[in-house]
């Protein structure tokens, strides 16, 4: 498969099927984190979509020095802040909702659920920090190229995040089982 | 916890707290139990995203998306942004440059073409071009007792 500048100088001209190959590269990346954000898979979808019709039509904006990966998740967390916005769909999981590579014992989808309900609690700046770090396992600098903010913005954003989520999950902790 | 390690913590467990600031606080470790156990229950909490499977996307994503992209060719100016980012990483940015100097030295031509080239009565008067009566008369000088000793003469 060709390297990533080139696809997209291909897709600059025109190329669907150089774009399509972008597509299926990412795809997994930008549906998971979308998911994050817009709380169920259909809407994750729906935001996966336009940010691939956004990221056509702005190739050429695109900045070579950039990494393209980063330059999408940014294009995600925007349209999915604004499509939850829109929509004024509550951020939740619905657990029928999500289709898995494989089947997860049943302990491991309560930790799932239990993390998942903190994390939506938090407010949105500190849930953005953690779902680029825990899921997307972007590194901090990554992270401030995404959000457009300073590394000390992301390292300070991240530790005042775990902060609040030790505060809810307390009890599990408590209970002497490490989550 | 009243050790004020809380966000160095949090990087530390993350692998981004580098050089001295590591090394300080692994000395640290070995003395604070509150900030051992700090991190063990970060670690704990990290650990729990971890469940997290991979999303199966729906097989037919990639063709939906393809479907839905306009006809689009790109027009001069993208082909000309990417280009320039190509050859010239700072292209953008230093665009204004040529520009503004390119304009400074039309202006400077300009007002050079257009300014009547003055010559001062001094510059006349050292191109001795006058005589000496012809100096007195343009200059309004009073007459010193050489000079008028000279006119005398003549």
């Amino acid at each position: 498969m060709d390297n990533d500048i080139t696809l997209i100088e291909r897709a600059i001209e025109g190329d669907k099927s150089a774009f399509g190959d972008l597509v299926d590269k990412y795809k997994g990346k930008i549906v998971g984190a979308a998911f994050r954000f817009s709380g169920n898979y259909k809407d994750a979808e729906d935001v996966a979509q336009e940010v691939f019709l956004k990221a056509y039509l702005n190739l050429a904006k695109f900045r070579k020095e950039a990494d393209f990966s980063t330059w999408l998740y940014r294009i995600t967390y925007n349209t999915a802040c604004n499509y939850v916005r829109k929509k004024k769909i509550k951020m939740t999981t619905l657990k029928d909702d999500i289709r898995y590579e494989d089947e997860f014992d049943i302990e491991r989808n309560e930790k799932r659920e239990i993390v998942r309900a903190a994390l939506e609690k938090l407010p949105l700046k500190l849930k953005s920090v953690l779902v680029f770090r825990e899921y997307e396992s972007l590194s901090y600098k990554e992270i401030a190229g995404v959000l457009d903010c300073s590394i000390g913005t992301v390292e300070s954003r991240i530790s005042r995040a775990r902060e609040k989520l030790k505060v809810l999950l307390r009890p599990y902790i408590l209970e002497g089982e490490k989550i | 916890m009243k050790c004020g390690y809380k966000r160095v913590i949090s990087s530390f467990i993350d692998g981004e707290l580098g050089g001295e600031k590591a090394v300080f606080l692994k000395e640290h470790l070995k003395e604070c139990a509150a900030c051992k156990e700090e991190i063990e229950v970060l670690k704990s909490i990290k650990s729990a995203f971890s469940c997290e499977p991979d999303y199966k996307v729906r097989g037919d994503f990639t063709e939906t998306v393809i479907a839905s992209l306009p006809e689009r060719r790109a027009n001069f100016r993208e082909k000309l942004d990417w280009w320039m980012d190509e050859v010239l990483p700072l292209g953008k940015k230093l665009i204004p440059v040529p520009l503004v100097l390119t304009a400074a030295l039309i202006f400077f031509i300009a007002f050079n073409a257009v300014t009547p080239n003055f010559i001062t009565l001094e510059e006349v008067l050292l191109s001795n071009h006058f005589t000496l009566e012809e100096e007195i008369v343009l200059t309004d000088a009073r007459l010193s007792d050489e000079i008028a000793l000279e006119l005398l003469v003549k």
